[in-house]
């Protein structure tokens, strides 16, 4: 089920990359939201011209926030088969290390002195 | 203004807007650099004054004392106002019945001094945030330190100071930004 946040009203669609990782900074492990529905190969070839040109576009950022995302593993990627050529792409907070490493501020901290 | 009056017909003026200023600062009981100031001011006011200057109506020297006179009563008044919306109480001294307690005491961090001025006042928001940026600081790719520090310092051509080009350091700080985003620091966005 997705989860909504009421304090992050961007992560109501339309989804945009910047709502995506808002709604990723403020989700617990395990909560989820759809970023897209229908068939994303399809709908952000500019061959198909499935969306209007400015939507393809942000549905492009957003698929590849999402799987950079995923790449950090920050979320899971999920998709849930409606129909033929329909999807649900869903992404799912993962657990964040719960230790940190202060030498990267400490660094940025000392550079910028 | 008369057409004649020359920088020598100002000299006495100076003498005289001096020795208002040093009678107001003693009056006020304003530390003594403040009369250079006050001189300033009262010749500020008579410059623009001196068009109205008549000649036939009596020497300089007489309307410039009128016009310093005028201008030190409204300056001390001013002062004066400004002093009485201000608590003559400092911090150290001892709250009445407090049983020791001082005014600072007293005061809530967010109410004091460091809040009027705009600094954080709740320590442990501030020591949140520190864990959330050291937590946040490792989604931040090594390659963009050198230019999120030159950001950082204020540099104002930051781009070049990394060695990068204006769109490519454009791109990089959206791209931390949404990292920061990501990674729960809810103030960059």
């Amino acid at each position: 089920m997705d989860t909504c946040i009421p304090d992050i009203p961007t992560a109501a669609a339309p989804l945009t990359d910047v709502a995506l990782c808002k709604w990723l900074g403020a989700a617990a492990p395990g909560d989820c939201i759809t970023y897209h529905r229908g068939f994303l190969a399809r709908d952000i070839s500019p061959l198909t011209q499935m969306l209007p040109e400015p939507d393809r576009v942000a549905l492009m950022r957003l698929a590849g926030r999402a799987w950079k995302l995923a790449d950090a593993d920050l979320a899971h990627l999920l998709q849930r088969r409606h129909g033929d050529e329909d999807y649900e792409y869903l992404i799912v907070a993962r657990r964040r290390p719960r230790r940190a490493d202060p030498r990267v501020l400490a660094r940025l901290l000392k550079e910028a002195a | 203004m008369p057409p004649s009056l020359s920088l020598t017909d100002l000299e006495p003026l100076h003498r005289l807007a001096d020795k208002h200023a040093r009678r107001l600062c003693r009056s006020l009981h304003l530390p003594a650099h403040e009369a250079e100031d006050l001189r300033q001011d009262l010749l500020t006011d008579l410059l623009a004054r001196l068009p109205d200057y008549a000649a036939e109506r009596g020497d300089l020297r007489g309307f410039a004392a009128t016009c310093f006179k005028h201008r030190a009563a409204r300056l001390a008044l001013w002062h004066r106002r400004e002093r009485a919306s201000r608590a003559d109480v400092s911090l150290d001294d001892p709250l009445p019945g407090g049983e020791g307690l001082t005014v600072g005491a007293a005061l809530a961090e967010d109410a004091g001094y460091g809040a009027w001025v705009g600094q954080p006042t709740d320590r442990i928001a501030m020591l949140e945030r520190r864990l959330d940026l050291e937590r946040a600081g490792q989604a931040l790719s090594p390659d963009d330190m050198p230019l999120l520090a030159a950001l950082a310092r204020g540099d104002a051509n930051a781009p070049a100071q990394a060695g990068l080009s204006r769109t490519t350091a454009f791109r990089r700080v959206q791209e931390a930004r949404l990292q920061l985003l990501a990674a729960g620091v809810s103030s960059a966005a």
